[in-house]
């Protein structure tokens, strides 16, 4: 069944539709709150919130219109309110770059792991300003338009935060680079 | 010396780091069950009937008061004696919960003064939003509330996400608070309008 008839479905109350829109979301609204919330526990919490919300209000969802940047814009709200109540610290446990000593992978994967695991951390530093924009692009899959529907900002500066945020990164991971060479040093 | 030139991360860098970097762990199966028994704890159907009638009251009640507080004005030979006056008050603040709305970043900011103590029940706070003809905009529902005791005097601020910006112009938050009394418990309602600013 695809994703409009799922919602229509669901708007006359169908629980196996509700559960399949679930599942086909959950994955994105997760990780995308908790780069939110820096925290598994309440990005959790905010999802299940964010849910129940568009369940409940999906007699308001326009038919025809893609659901997902609508249900990302309520995961999204959801996460800011519950980062603005608690401030949590990134998880400990993610702050901790894993070991990849075992894994016998050749010298050319281990620096792409290297980087990416210094890139991850470079976006985590962004501010959400930044950072937002582009997990919604790279991680939740919206377009520009969509991601501005989403923030409530005009696509234009969904494009300039972008281009700033790579920016952005780019200097982080270079200095990232160097506090590690120093540190071998 | 070995040179690092970092440039600019490439899409699929970005993409497959944010991949890798949030694949957490949670249990899909347990979120299922907590919001599939949310959703049943929705209000029933009865509830919704009754919300018309309660509406009128409300109406009636606001009515009733507002002849009472304007008595004088209305009918000036019978000034109300001092003693009357107290029971004026008594009954003017007699809802046991107030609320003032603000917009906060598209999110309503929903602050509940107690005017007494109040308990309230497990059951999910009803919000709405509704036009001033009371055409409902938005629906929506908080836990925020669930099983807490204010004090009187104490606030607390609920929150209220729509699912799309809300237009410039008036509106009228109504919420639907189950409270627990020592008879059982019983649902109150709360009417507060609001305006959205327009863009300048």
């Amino acid at each position: 069944m695809d994703e409009q008839a799922l919602i229509r479905q669901a708007k006359r109350g169908d629980k196996q539709s509700m559960e399949a829109l679930f599942r086909s979301h959950v994955d994105s609204a997760v990780r995308t709150a908790y780069m939110i919330t820096h925290n598994w526990a309440t990005a959790e919490d905010a999802v299940q919130e964010a849910f129940i919300q568009a369940f409940r209000s999906l007699g308001t969802f326009q038919e025809g219109r893609p659901f997902k940047p609508w249900l990302t814009k309520i995961v999204v709200n959801k996460s800011r309110r519950i980062w603005a109540k608690f401030h949590s610290p990134w998880d400990e446990l993610d702050q901790q770059v894993p070991d990849n000593s075992g894994h016998n992978l050749p010298e050319a994967e281990v620096l792409n792991w290297e980087r990416r695991t210094r890139l991850i951390q470079a976006i985590k530093h962004l501010g959400e300003k930044h950072r937002l924009p582009l997990v919604l692009k790279y991680l939740s899959g919206l377009t520009e338009a969509e991601i501005g529907e989403v923030l409530g900002i005009p696509a234009s500066t969904v494009k300039s935060r972008l281009f700033v945020a790579r920016k952005q990164l780019a200097q982080k991971l270079a200095d990232l680079e160097g506090g590690e060479q120093r540190g071998k040093a | 010396m070995e040179k690092h030139n970092y440039v600019i991360p490439s899409d699929y860098e970005i993409e497959t780091a944010l991949a890798e970097g949030t694949a957490g762990h949670y249990s899909a199966d347990d979120m299922w069950r907590t919001i599939s028994s949310e959703l049943e704890a929705a209000p029933h159907p009865w509830l919704l009937v009754r919300r018309s009638w309660l509406a009128l009251g409300g109406a009636a009640a606001i009515l009733c008061l507002v002849m009472v507080l304007n008595w004088s004005s209305l009918f000036p030979g019978s000034t109300p004696s001092p003693a009357e006056e107290p029971q004026i008050m008594r009954f003017a603040a007699f809802a046991p919960v107030t609320a003032a709305v603000r917009v906060e970043d598209e999110e309503l900011a929903i602050q509940l003064t107690a005017a007494d103590d109040v308990q309230f029940g497990s059951g999910p706070a009803l919000i709405r939003i509704l036009k001033p003809d009371h055409s409902e905009v938005e629906r929506t529902t908080s836990t925020e509330l669930a099983q807490m005791h204010l004090a009187r005097g104490e606030t607390r601020t609920i929150h209220a996400a729509p699912a799309g910006p809300l237009a410039p112009g008036e509106y009228q938050v109504h919420l639907q608070l189950e409270l627990k009394t020592a008879d059982g418990s019983q649902t109150l309602d709360v009417f507060q309008p609001f305006t959205i600013p327009g863009k300048d």
